[in-house]
Parts: C-alpha cells; sequence; structure tokens
C-alpha cells in the first residue's frame, strides 16, 4: 500500500493570515498521520512540496518534524520537486536539503526506479518537474522510461493537457505518456482526478489537501480533499480516497440590496459549523457605498476566520468587465492589443513577466 | 555551303537527299529550286556504305573492308541520306507549303539566321529558342484566343513554361489568371504578382449554380424548387434590410446556412411545398454546404473580375482547398469572367465603354477538372469559354500531366499545343487523335525531347517548331523540395529543442 500526496504548498499563506498558514501545514500533518495508521510502505510525494523553492524557516521546520514522524515509523518520503519547488535561476531545491538529512528521498532520473518491497516488488519512476518550454526533452525521457519486473509506478508534476487545455499550461497530453505502467502519479493539479485507461492502468491525480485558491471549492465540495491510497497488490490498482478535514469556505453571491438579510441568515448558518470558514461574498446588482458594504459585513468577523468582498456591482452606467474563462497570459495580451501593443512587443512583455524579477516585484506588492 | 543534294523522287511533302557531312536529326535546311527557298526539317537520318551493305555475309570480308575505313590513305565510300520534311516556302508571304516538289539534285544548304527568324520569331512573345540554334521562338498572342494546351509528363518543366509564358504575357501588358493547385506561383518568386483571395460571394451565384454546389441534382425538381424559393427570399430579405438600412451580411458558411434554413421551415410551414422528407433533404444538403466550403465561402468577397489587374499574373491559390470547394470556385470565377467579356462585347456594340479586358486563364492539373467522361461544372464553363471564348476575348490555357485523363472535346478545341517530353504511348497517341495540327513523326520525337524542350503547334506559330523554353529565372514553390536537407534540419531543430530544454530544466541544484 501506497499513500499518494502531492501539492502541499507548505509555507503558503493566503490572504496573510497566520491561520491560513497553520491551516496548509495542518493537514500535512493529518497526511502523515493517515500514513503512519495505515502503515502504508512509502509515501509518494508528487510535487509542491513547498510553496516556494526558497521556503521559511518556519515552514521548514513543520516539513522537519513531520518527516521525522513518518521516517522513525519507517515510511519512506519518495518525492520529486514540483514547478513551485523548482529554483528559478541558478540555485538549490529544497528537497536536496532534505535528503542531504535523510528525511526523504528525490526522483531524478526515469531510467532509475526506486524500488520498494510491499508483496510484491513496486517500481517507482519519477521525474522533476518540466517546463513547458522543455517538454520536447520531458518526452523524450519519457520515451527511454521502460517498465520492470513486478508493478510499477510514474510519478510526475506536470499540466495534463486533458485538464489544463491552455495555451502554455500544459506539458504532456495522457497520450504522451509511456506505456506498460500500472499507476501513474500525478500533481499539479489541485483537484483530485481518476482515470482509468484503455490497458486497465490507473491515472491519478491526487490534488492539494488544503482550498489552496478560491476555485477549488467547487471540486472540493463535490470530490473533497486529500490523498489516495493505492494498492498495487493487484495487476489492476485499487484506489482508496483518504480525506483530510479541511478549513470549510463558501461563495456567497449576494445581491446589494438584500445584503443585510442574507448577512443576518449567513451568521445563524455558519455558527453551527465545526470550524471557522472563510467566506466569499460576491456582490452584484447596484452599487453601493464601500463603508456602508464594509459595516455590514464586519458582522461576519465573529463567525468566520476570515471573510472577503467581490464587488461586481454596475456602477451606474459603466459597465462591468465580463469575467472570462481565459488563461493570464491571454487576459494580458488583451489589454496590451487594446492599448496598441503591437505583437512583437506583446511577445517581449509577456517574457519580461515571465522572469524571477517581475514576480518577485509582484510578490512584494501583493505583500505575499 | 552545299550540305548534301536530293536523290530519288520527292513530293511536296518530304524528299530523300544523300550528303556526306554530319547532318543531325532535327536541324533545318534550305532548299532552293525554281523560284521557291523551302525550309525543310530533317526528320530521319540514315549513313551507309556500298561495301558494307546488307547483302554482306562473310564477317573476315566485312573485317578488311572495315580495316579499310581506318586507313586514311583510301578513301572509303560512304553517305548519309536524310529524309527532309518540307515545311513552307520561304518567298511566299503566307509561308505555305511548297505546291512542287523539289527535282532531284537540289542542293540543301544551311539556313541563315534570318530565314530562321522570318519563320519562328515572327511573333510577339519569346518562349524560347529553337534547338540547336539561337534562333528566338516567338509566339504570336493573337492567336492564344484559340485557346492552348501544356502538356507534358511530370517533371520536364510544365511549370516554367507557364510560368514563363504568364510573366511575360504580363510584361507585355495583359492579363492572366492561373488557378495555382499547387500553390506553385503564389509562393513564387515571379514579379507582378496579383494574389487573388480564393473566395466565393454566394450572393453572386445563380439558384442554379448554388443548387449545384449544394447537390441537388438535375432532375429534382422538388428539391431545386424548394432551393429557388428560399434563396429568392433570402436575396429579398436582404434587399429589404438594405432599404431599412440595416443589413447583416452573414460572417460565415454556418451563419448563411442558418438563416436559409430558417426560410425553409417558415416555407415548409405554410405547408405548401414539398413533402417532409425532400424537406429534410434539402435541409442536409444545406448542411453538408456549410461544412465543406466553409473555407471559400465569405459575403464581402469582391467579385474576381473586379480583382484582376492589367499587366500582373493573377493568382488564385487553391492550395488549401479541399476538392468540392476548388470545383465550385474554378467553375464561379470561369463563369464569372466569361460573363464579364460577353456583357463587354455587348456594350462595345452598344457603343458604350465597359472596363474590362481580355484575359487568359490558366487551369493547372486540368484532367483535375476537366476529365473524360462525366460532367462537371468546370468542364461545363470551360467548354463555353472554349467555344465562345475566342469571341470575347478570354483564352483558356489548360495544363495536364494526364492527357488521356483529359476530356477529348476540350483537348481538342486547344488548338495550339505545347507539348514538353511525353513517353507513354497511350499518352502521345491521345494527343495526335485530338490534334488536327500535330502528325505522327513530330509525336514520335516526344520520347525524345530533353527536360524543357517542347513540340509547339498551332496558329501561335507559322509553323510546328521544336523549341528549348526559356528557363524562368526565380523560384517556384513547386519545386522539388531538398528532402535531405529538411531532415536534416527538422533533426537539428529537434536536437537543439532538446538540449536546451534539458538545460532549462536543470537549472536547479538537485
Amino acid at each position: 500500500m501506497l499513500l499518494h500526496i502531492s501539492d502541499t504548498h507548505l509555507g503558503k499563506r493566503e490572504y496573510n493570515l497566520d491561520s491560513r498558514e497553520e491551516d496548509v501545514y495542518n493537514v500535512f500533518e493529518q497526511l502523515m498521520d493517515e500514513a503512519i495508521k495505515e502503515r502504508v510502505k512509502a509515501v509518494i510525494h508528487t510535487g509542491d512540496l513547498f510553496d516556494v523553492y526558497e521556503p521559511s524557516n518556519r515552514s521548514k521546520l513543520v516539513a522537519i518534524t513531520a518527516l521525522k514522524r513518518l521516517r522513525s515509523a519507517e515510511i519512506p518520503f519518495i518525492s520529486i520537486p514540483g514547478d513551485h519547488d523548482t529554483p528559478k535561476r541558478k540555485g538549490t531545491y529544497t528537497h536536496k536539503l532534505l535528503r542531504e538529512v535523510g528525511l526523504l528521498e528525490v526522483l531524478s532520473d526515469l531510467k532509475e526506479p526506486r524500488v520498494i518491497e510491499d508483496g510484491v516488488r513496486v517500481n517507482i519512476f519519477g521525474s522533476p518537474h518540466f517546463p513547458t518550454s522543455s517538454k520536447e526533452a520531458l518526452k523524450d525521457d519519457l520515451a527511454h522510461a521502460s517498465p520492470r519486473e513486478g508493478r510499477n509506478v510514474l510519478m510526475l508534476h506536470q499540466g495534463l493537457r486533458e485538464y489544463l487545455p491552455y495555451d502554455n499550461s500544459w506539458q504532456l497530453q495522457m497520450m504522451d505518456l509511456p506505456q506498460g505502467f500500472n499507476y501513474y502519479a500525478l500533481g499539479h493539479l489541485h483537484s483530485r482526478k481518476k482515470v482509468i485507461m484503455p490497458d486497465g492502468s490507473l491515472l491519478a491525480i491526487a490534488g492539494s489537501p488544503e482550498i489552496m485558491r478560491r476555485e477549488e471549492i467547487d471540486d472540493w465540495r463535490r470530490d473533497g480533499k486529500g490523498a489516495y491510497l493505492v494498492d498495487l497488490s493487484k495487476e489492476e490498482p485499487n484506489l482508496h480516497k483518504v480525506d483530510i478535514e479541511v478549513r470549510p469556505q463558501q461563495i456567497c453571491e449576494v445581491e446589494s440590496q438584500r445584503l443585510e438579510d442574507e448577512v443576518q441568515s449567513l451568521i445563524k448558518e455558519l455558527r453551527n459549523l465545526p470550524r471557522k470558514p472563510i467566506l466569499h461574498i460576491i456582490l452584484t446588482g447596484t452599487s453601493m457605498e464601500r463603508a456602508k458594504v464594509m459595516k455590514i459585513l464586519s458582522r461576519l468577523a465573529e463567525v468566520t476566520e476570515h471573510y472577503r468582498l467581490e464587488d461586481r456591482t454596475v456602477l451606474a452606467k459603466g459597465i462591468r468587465s465580463d469575467v472570462r474563462s481565459m488563461g493570464a497570459n491571454e487576459i494580458i495580451i488583451d489589454y496590451l492589443r487594446e492599448n496598441g501593443y503591437n505583437q512583437e512587443e506583446i511577445s517581449q512583455i509577456l517574457q519580461l513577466l515571465e522572469s524571477e524579477e517581475v514576480e518577485e516585484q509582484l510578490k512584494r506588492f501583493a505583500g505575499l | 555551303m552545299v550540305l548534301g543534294h536530293v536523290i530519288d523522287e520527292a513530293d511536296t511533302i518530304s524528299a530523300l537527299a544523300i550528303t556526306s557531312s554530319k547532318l543531325k536529326l532535327g536541324t533545318y535546311t534550305i532548299l532552293e529550286y525554281d523560284g521557291y527557298r523551302v525550309l525543310g526539317l530533317i526528320t530521319k537520318v540514315s549513313r551507309g556504305s556500298p561495301l558494307l551493305n546488307g547483302s554482306i555475309r562473310d564477317p573476315d570480308a566485312a573485317e578488311r573492308i572495315s580495316n579499310m575505313r581506318s586507313n586514311s590513305s583510301l578513301k572509303f565510300p560512304e553517305y548519309t541520306t536524310v529524309r527532309v520534311k518540307l515545311l513552307c516556302n520561304l518567298n511566299d508571304p503566307d509561308l505555305l507549303q511548297p505546291d512542287l516538289p523539289p527535282p532531284p539534285g537540289t542542293p540543301l544548304r544551311e539556313p541563315t539566321d534570318d530565314e530562321l527568324s522570318q519563320v519562328f520569331s515572327n511573333g510577339d512573345l519569346r518562349l524560347g529558342k529553337l534547338v540547336g540554334s539561337d534562333t528566338e521562338v516567338r509566339i504570336r498572342l493573337r492567336y492564344l484566343t484559340r485557346h492552348l494546351a501544356i502538356l507534358a509528363a511530370t517533371g520536364s518543366g510544365k511549370s516554367n513554361t507557364v510560368a514563363v509564358l504568364s510573366q511575360r504575357i504580363s510584361e507585355l501588358g495583359g492579363a492572366v489568371v492561373i488557378f495555382d493547385y499547387h500553390g506553385e506561383y503564389s509562393t513564387s518568386t515571379m514579379k507582378n504578382i496579383n494574389p487573388i483571395q480564393p473566395k466565393l460571394n454566394p450572393l453572386r451565384l445563380t439558384a442554379r449554380e448554388f443548387a449545384t454546389f449544394i447537390n441537388i441534382r438535375e432532375n429534382a425538381f422538388v428539391q431545386y424548387r424548394i432551393l429557388r424559393s428560399i434563396w429568392n427570399s433570402f436575396k429579398e430579405s436582404l434587399e429589404k434590410e438594405k432599404k431599412e438600412g440595416e443589413m447583416k451580411l452573414p460572417s460565415s458558411a454556418q451563419e448563411f446556412v442558418e438563416r436559409l434554413k430558417s426560410l425553409v421551415e417558415t416555407q415548409s410551414e405554410s405547408g405548401k411545398k414539398g413533402s417532409k422528407d425532400t424537406v429534410a433533404e434539402v435541409l442536409n444538403k444545406l448542411e453538408d454546404f456549410a461544412d465543406t466550403y466553409s473555407s471559400i465561402v465569405d459575403f464581402n468577397a469582391k467579385d474576381v473580375v473586379d480583382q484582376l489587374k492589367l499587366g500582373q499574373v493573377n493568382v488564385v491559390d487553391l492550395i488549401n482547398l479541399d476538392e468540392e470547394a476548388m470545383e465550385a470556385l474554378v467553375s464561379h470565377y470561369l463563369r464569372r469572367i466569361l460573363e464579364n467579356g460577353k456583357l463587354t462585347k455587348s456594350a462595345k456594340l452598344r457603343g458604350e465603354s465597359h472596363n474590362f479586358f481580355p484575359v487568359v486563364v490558366v487551369l493547372e492539373e486540368a484532367h483535375v477538372f476537366l476529365p473524360r467522361g462525366g460532367s462537371t461544372l468546370v468542364k461545363f464553363w470551360a467548354s463555353k469559354v472554349a467555344r465562345e471564348g475566342r469571341k470575347f476575348g478570354v483564352s483558356l490555357v489548360i495544363v495536364s500531366q494526364r492527357p488521356k485523363g483529359l476530356d477529348d472535346n476540350i483537348l481538342s478545341q486547344m488548338t495550339n499545343k505545347i507539348v514538353l517530353k511525353i513517353v507513354e504511348p497511350t499518352d502521345k497517341r491521345y494527343i495526335l487523335e485530338s490534334s488536327d495540327n500535330l502528325s505522327e513523326d513530330l509525336v514520335e520525337q516526344l520520347s525524345s525531347l530533353n527536360t524543357g524542350q517542347a513540340i509547339v503547334v498551332g496558329k501561335i506559330v507559322s509553323i510546328p517548331a521544336i523549341l528549348q523554353v526559356d528557363k524562368f529565372d526565380g523560384i517556384l514553390g513547386g519545386s522539388d523540395p531538398d528532402i535531405l536537407g529538411d531532415w536534416r534540419r527538422a533533426r537539428e531543430e529537434r536536437e537543439s529543442t532538446l538540449q536546451v530544454g534539458r538545460r532549462i530544466s536543470q537549472i536547479g541544484d538537485l
């Protein structure tokens, strides 16, 4: 039995709240508890262990403490770095640091599997995350990964086109995966997915164990959050969901005229939750004075961990920009084009935006 | 210099001559007699010796006699006889064939440059040089209205010939339209290219044309009836919108068909037309139309005749279209061009001016559009151009590497022909059968032509000529690709992609 976890993003600090940072640590510890409780043969972690590649000491400490518990239970922690774990310029992976002190193992060569005995021989192959610009190299490496005697597991942290069809956000399509593996363990996408392949093998995306972004709320309601227990004793793997309790979140769309009433009933409703939730209020209808809105909303403070407002009300005759499903790049391209930049300038700006410095600046701006 | 003398009985078509010089096949010669100055073409060459004739039965004797030949002190009796085809009388202003055969003993001499030019260089457009000489071959463009077929095996210089012809017509201020099947010309370095977007504006279609495009057969009266009435009400509705000041043209074939469909539905609701099945059939065909022709339908497309430019090679790039769309486009364009020629002519008769000019239309891969047997819409309009085009200034040039796949009616109306190397015997026979002005001895030579060499027959030349077509001084898109180079480049590109990709993915220290 293996425990497949992914996208733990240790150190992520949503809304600049201590409690949100703790929430992320908390689910990681819960996952370790599950591994120990289930006496799994190994934990496989498919990338984005930390939220940034040079994590804070606090988040490293949480990881070290949790992984030490796992080590004393003699459960190996087999991992691959995800895009968040990857240094953006010359630098050292935090994974390397933790491997050095013997707390985890890192798979970096698709030709060299880690073998564990679980009643049957299990060969675990894995590759660190490859960026989109390197996808051809990744495909080439994958073509050279050949399954061996026993069960075979392939760990990857990549965007699959089937789930992320936007430009530059995917690197692989399902058909690029090499044949002959029993279990394809994927990370990167934060929602849980499970695909039974034509040959009976299984592809599973473990998803993030916490709600890392507002967009994940719907999926969490439907599929829950947590990990997968993978039973490889048979040729066709058996997957078992392990659900982790996360801080509840709720989206509430409110017509501005009915805001007071809605807040009243929300207070009643939310009071009964086991943990204080994160509440997202989407305000629609005609515009209201901001101070007044905030005053009404302030009553939510006692029943929520945090509430936030998305103001989509219509200003007099001003037209609210439509919310479209587009990648960030498309939105930027549209904006630049409307402002009269030509194609070449746009692509130069996009390249600039992707560079490390800009990201740092943006983060400072956003207070992350 | 006297090259030889006529022997044996001659007639007005050919003569036999004996010579001691080495006359080559395909060279020209002059015979002067009785006030005639006749240009002849050597069509057969034989060599022999009375000492080594066919009756020798003793090999030793043959060897001994042969040794005599290498002994330079003896003059070994040998001769060459040539068959001279009598082409025309240069003293005749119309360059007619002589009506009197040359008497025996008539001397053969080399033609002067002037004499050859008189025959071959009296046209307007230089196509190339006479094989084996520096004499220019110029064709007479006014006879191009009797249409032209350019026939050749693949790789023998067809596209080059079309390119040379088209570019030079445009340089002379004429207008050529090429239906560019392979995208060779639109991507070529030809000067004066005027690219024409391969678009079809449904508003310019007749109901019948549209019916053909959507596959309503001629005997499907009810379907045609339904289509015709919705077609007309569609046009009326546009007219009405136009009057009311707010016209919305469909932006795609799909939208167009949706609008037509809604008309079908309102009309069939009123209950008078067609059974349900027939209506469904029409709807199906309309939807198929949207799928098949979406690439070429454009309600804002200019009429092709308004896009044609004088002094330009107008190229319609068909490369991205599938066969049905090509067929629709070519037939429609042919129709528009011919109709405009007619309009111009009648306007002129009424003393009005109409701004249209003669056009040379080049149809590549003609065997696809004008197949033997079966009827296609292109064939209908091409035959019409072949029959009537001459009157209205529309010349058709059809180009094909599969002559026997061509409609024989149309081919026989292409009275001018430029035939490059053809080896296939049935092709040769087919060309011979469909040409009045091509003789068997010329057709026989087709196999022995080199790349770029061609036989020209028809009124565009005074007499049939074998010429080396000039090389088009540019690059044609259709030239054979450098496949090895392309493979190598693709591999290098991939290797560098992999290398760079690996470097990027290994930027961190793991």
